[in-house]
């Protein structure tokens, strides 16, 4: 019996990036990078575990709209030529490194690229869900949902909020056959009330910050280390703050080591144009390839060669150090607790391997640890530690999320603060249309629906975020100003019998997200229970 | 509903999917309350035509410009009124969230310094901002140590750079 658990939680999400009308597209690079980078490295590393015996858990969140994108054929096709294109250049690499000390590291990134190249078409046959799928079956990894299109809930009228909600559940019962049993609040973004959605769903728990928890009322016994209950029954974790310091924090977070890879020195930027236009984008502008040849080095730009195994054998370091500080965390807290703590550990899925490249060794090696090594501290998932302790407190949590300073002004500030004007009057119409037009067919059933998709789109909490952290600025405006465009032209168009086949059709291809979607789940309940914004 | 024509099942190859405006206004009066954390919130409004010519039909064909528009927040007996710039639709206002309802108030200050409402909203809400022991009997002094400690790792956690 061990003294106490690990929670680990990766959540892994992109917005929905899908542009048909153009051939090559700068953002759905977004895709390519993190699913070579991340996902599948991932994958293939939970495989590997569960191959060789080693007992473990993990949960992974995965959003709908990821899940949706690694099913959709034409990302699938395009991801494809992106990694042939990418095996082309490592090839090209190894001949312009010949005589030079990078190609020793030329010759590894077209082995790894080359295996998780033969990774994705040969075993996950082009689609990573059949994995999950497996990953599934063994009951090592237990897979959560997360809102619909990632919409940032405690801004939103319960409708729109139980739409996100409803069709994450949906998607995730189409692509797994199954109810999932709890959820990743996108951005960990918890206001009191949105767990009876929760509950009507049948999702049995989700996480909040820790101060969500500790400022909860009454405040929590056991700090963030067991569950707590919302009065409805909903289950909530609350995050560790150790645990997340030393693999998030900027400053003394692991990733920053000095061995570790350097993400921002990148062939695409360093190499001359002619050389690397193949590529980079079409119109020439640079981009990362994400072949990279330096470590982090220091706090300058003076960088010196990767060194692989240096890394390995400091992520093998630091996996040690984390795995020592949990056994010493749990140990601490048995003394006074009346159970087993749990420590919860949630991560952005990115973070490994694609800002961090050893991020997935780091996890395998602790993962390893934890079972060959020890027995004071074990993995777990949600759903066994409740199973395990079935009572706990009853607790109203606050508001909180995990963005910076733990509220809401990440999302809510000058540079996005013009959206929710819109947003709210989108989803007030929404809910108009389908309160008084409950049962239709043929072009209007797909006009609403599409309109439903759009509103959906428009709600993303990246659009947000991405304007405060001034990185793909016009990109998410143009995002959100076509969503909701489209939105408004549908409900007009609706509302005045002018809804134009052609245009329907090219919008209805473009976002081709949800094809079940049920719009009357925007019918309107006469239930205000936001109480992050006024009467909406 | 056979008035609507069915979808194409493929598009003319030149389709151009037309550039999209935001409405600038949506000409309604309307004022919504926003919290981005427990010492702010954010407020937009929009005020429409019909409710200006009411406004200036009650206080006179003037009043309007001699007037100033102005948002008043009350929390329990507390009010605070905060002028605004005329041209303004949204404004941060910095006011301590506590246990209790916080209504606000768009409207116009006439020059007898009358507030005039055009447009109200209510926020209900509870927000923790320390922890809250109560009188129960659970919490022993470790308790509230062994929280005051994990709040402040909490609060020493700086924002990733990595996303």
């Amino acid at each position: 019996m061990p003294q106490g658990y690990l929670l680990l939680l990766l959540h892994a999400h992109l917005p929905f990036i899908r542009h048909p009308e153009h051939e090559d597209f700068l953002e759905e690079r977004w895709f390519f990078e993190a699913t070579l980078e991340t996902y599948l490295p991932l994958l293939e590393m939970l495989e590997n575990l569960h191959r060789d015996g080693v007992d473990f858990s993990l949960t992974l969140s995965f959003s709908p709209t990821l899940l949706t994108m690694f099913s959709d054929e034409l990302l699938q096709q395009r991801l494809q030529r992106h990694l042939e294109k990418l095996l082309e250049l490592t090839e090209k690499e190894i001949k312009r490194t010949k005589e030079r000390p990078e190609n020793a590291l030329a010759h590894m990134y077209r082995e790894r690229i080359s295996g998780l190249y033969h990774y994705y078409l040969d075993r996950c046959r082009k689609n990573p869900l059949l994995v999950l799928q497996h990953l599934l079956s063994t009951g090592k990894v237990e897979l959560i949902t997360c809102a619909a299109t990632h919409g940032f809930l405690p801004f939103m009228r319960r409708e729109a909020a139980e739409a996100q909600i409803a069709t994450a559940v949906s998607t995730f019962q189409q692509y797994f056959g199954q109810t999932p049993p709890g959820l990743w609040l996108p951005e960990c973004a918890y206001y009191p009330g949105i767990e009876n959605i929760l509950d009507k769903y049948r999702l049995k728990y989700f996480f909040v910050d820790t101060h969500g928890l500790l400022y909860g009322n009454p405040a929590p016994c056991w700090g963030v280390y067991s569950p707590v209950q919302c009065p409805n029954g909903v289950a909530v974790f609350g995050r560790d703050p150790e645990s997340s310091k030393q693999v998030w924090s900027k400053e003394e977070g692991y990733p920053g080591d000095f061995t570790y890879r350097e993400y921002y020195r990148d062939i695409g930027w360093d190499l001359p144009l002619d050389y690397i236009r193949p590529y980079i984008h079409p119109d020439g502008i640079r981009l990362n390839t994400g072949i990279k040849y330096h470590r982090i080095t220091g706090k300058t730009n003076d960088k010196e060669l990767y060194d692989p195994w240096a890394a390995r054998e400091k992520a093998a370091l630091h996996a040690g150090n984390f795995m020592f500080n949990r056994q010493k965390q749990v140990e601490y807290l048995s003394s006074f607790m009346d159970r087993a703590p749990v420590i919860v550990a949630p991560y952005d899925a990115e973070l490994f391997g694609h800002w961090w490249f050893e991020g997935p060794i780091w996890l395998e090696i602790l993962l390893r640890k934890i079972h060959y090594d020890q027995e004071t501290l074990k993995t777990i998932t949600p759903s066994r530690y409740l199973s395990l302790y079935p009572e706990s407190q009853v607790i109203q949590p606050s508001f909180s999320t995990w963005g910076d300073k733990g509220y809401y002004e990440f999302w809510l500030n000058g540079s996005n603060d013009w959206i929710y004007r819109h947003l709210h009057k989108a989803a007030n119409y929404m809910v108009e249309l389908a309160t008084s037009l409950p049962n239709t067919e043929g072009i209007l059933q797909r006009a609403l629906q599409q309109a439903a998709r759009e509103l959906l789109l428009a709600q993303a909490s990246d659009w947000a975020f991405i304007m405060t952290a001034n990185t793909t600025i016009n990109y998410a405006r143009k995002r959100t100003q076509d969503h909701l465009g489209r939105f408004f032209k549908l409900y007009h168009d609706i509302k005045n019998n002018t809804l134009d086949p052609t245009w329907l059709q090219a919008i209805a291809s473009k976002d081709n997200i949800f094809p079940e979607i049920d719009y009357g789940l925007y019918r309107q309940q006469n239930i205000n229970d936001s109480r992050v914004v006024s009467h909406l | 509903m056979s008035q609507y024509p069915t979808l194409p099942s493929s598009l003319p190859k030149d389709y151009v999917e037309p550039d999209y405006q935001l409405p600038s206004r949506y000409l309604e009066t309307y004022l919504v309350l926003m919290v981005r954390d427990p010492e702010c919130i954010f407020a937009y409004w929009e005020i429409s035509p019909v409710t200006r010519s009411e406004f200036e039909q009650n206080y006179g064909r003037e009043s309007w410009e001699n007037s100033r528009l102005a948002m008043r927040i009350s929390r329990g007996t507390e009010q605070n009124l905060f002028e605004l710039d005329e041209a303004a639709t949204n404004w941060y206002f910095h006011v301590k969230i506590s246990n209790q309802s916080l209504l606000g108030e768009l409207g116009r200050i006439l020059p007898d310094q009358t507030f005039i409402v055009l447009a109200s909203a209510r926020l209900d809400l509870t927000i923790g901002t320390n922890p809250c022991f109560g009188t129960n009997r659970l919490y022993r002094p470790e308790h509230r140590q062994f929280l005051e400690k994990t709040l402040a790792k909490r609060q020493q956690e700086t924002l990733s750079s990595y996303r």
